[in-house]
């Protein structure tokens, strides 16, 4: 990190970025250069050498999640099944739920609201290795201010989600189908194969890079009894979906 | 005419119908004609009399007077239509 913000933003990272942090880090795979400077002149001297370049913190944070986020999916690109999703884990087994769907169906928000229930693995990326969640905790953007036109990158801490050392298994696929005019319970369904591996592929980041993907997102659907359609309204409402997932009722 | 399939990212079968991930990134889930269709070509050239003979074998004739060939013709050009098959004069 650079600039005469450096030391600011570092201790940024490091509270938002605190259930991702690595006691005992290797040899880096990938370097971020960051430059928060106010000065613009100094910024525009330096932009060229720096991956990302800002004179406000907030809009620095923003704009980092996704970095670290695209960096992470190209470095295990083709490795792991990699969803789109809300991964949220049963804290006395591990079994754990994939929660898939695209940009506003409120992956999020559920991160937040069930995550202090269920054990919080990520409200963005969920990555399968076999049948092992690998849990990307990163921090969650959320609007708090109504006026403000920037979320704040929210530790999982700030936000007291529960956490939860691992490991954790793979229990159930949903896919996330946000309706704010529906009425009453979730509605819950069960795709038929054909129409889960259409759904699982436009959620699951470098699908092209897996090795025969369709039998392998078909087979993770068949190691938890077939991937669900909920449609729902509140976050809250699903709790009992989650739960009955993970207990390996739903 | 003759038909061979195009190289696709994977395909997979189960019960009666394929689903196709196609190079443009679709994936593409096949009817019952459409997956027999599919599962009866190759990499290498297949006559289109021959797919028309495993159709006819699988689900009988065509309805509405068609004739099998024919409606052979309409599935391959169908399949040609979403970039998953070659098609070549025989």
């Amino acid at each position: 990190m650079y600039g005469a913000g450096a030391s600011e933003l570092a201790r940024a990272v490091e509270v938002a970025w605190d259930w991702c942090l690595d006691d005992a880090p290797g040899e880096p795979t990938h370097r971020l250069r960051l430059l928060l400077e106010r000065d613009q002149k100094a910024l525009a001297a330096n932009a060229d050498s720096h991956d990302l370049t800002e004179t406000q913190l907030s809009t620095m944070m923003d704009r980092l999640s996704p970095a670290i986020t695209r960096l992470a999916l190209t470095e295990r690109a083709g490795s792991l099944a990699m969803f789109h999703a809300c991964a949220l884990a049963d804290p006395t087994s591990g079994r754990s739920a994939v929660l898939f769907g695209p940009s506003g169906a409120g992956k999020t928000t559920l991160a937040r609201t069930l995550g202090t229930e269920f054990c919080y693995l990520s409200d963005e990326t969920a990555a399968i290795d076999g049948s092992r969640v690998l849990p990307y905790p990163k921090p969650l953007s959320i609007l708090t201010d109504a006026n403000a036109s920037l979320k704040q990158q929210l530790s999982p801490t700030q936000l007291g989600l529960r956490h939860a050392e691992g490991p954790f298994e793979l229990a159930g696929l949903l896919q996330l189908c946000r309706d704010p005019g529906h009425r009453g319970e979730p509605l819950v369904d069960e795709l038929d194969t054909m129409e889960a591996l259409v759904e699982l592929v436009a959620q699951t980041s470098y699908s092209r890079q897996m090795e025969r993907p369709l039998h392998r997102l078909a087979e993770l659907a068949r190691s938890v009894g077939g991937v669900r359609r909920v449609t729902y309204a509140e976050a809250a409402h699903l709790a009992p979906v989650v739960r009955s997932l993970l207990e390996g009722a739903a | 005419m003759r038909a061979r399939r195009v190289a696709v990212v994977d395909d997979f079968a189960e019960d009666d119908r394929v689903a196709v991930y196609a190079e443009d990134g679709m994936v593409l889930v096949l009817s019952e004609v459409a997956s027999a269709t599919w599962s009866a070509l190759s990499d290498d050239w297949t006559e289109a009399e021959d797919v028309s003979a495993v159709l006819v074998h699988t689900f009988g004739p065509p309805g509405g007077g068609l004739e099998a060939i024919d409606a052979t013709h309409a599935t391959l050009l169908a399949l040609a239509d979403h970039g998953l098959v070659e098609l070549a004069e025989a």
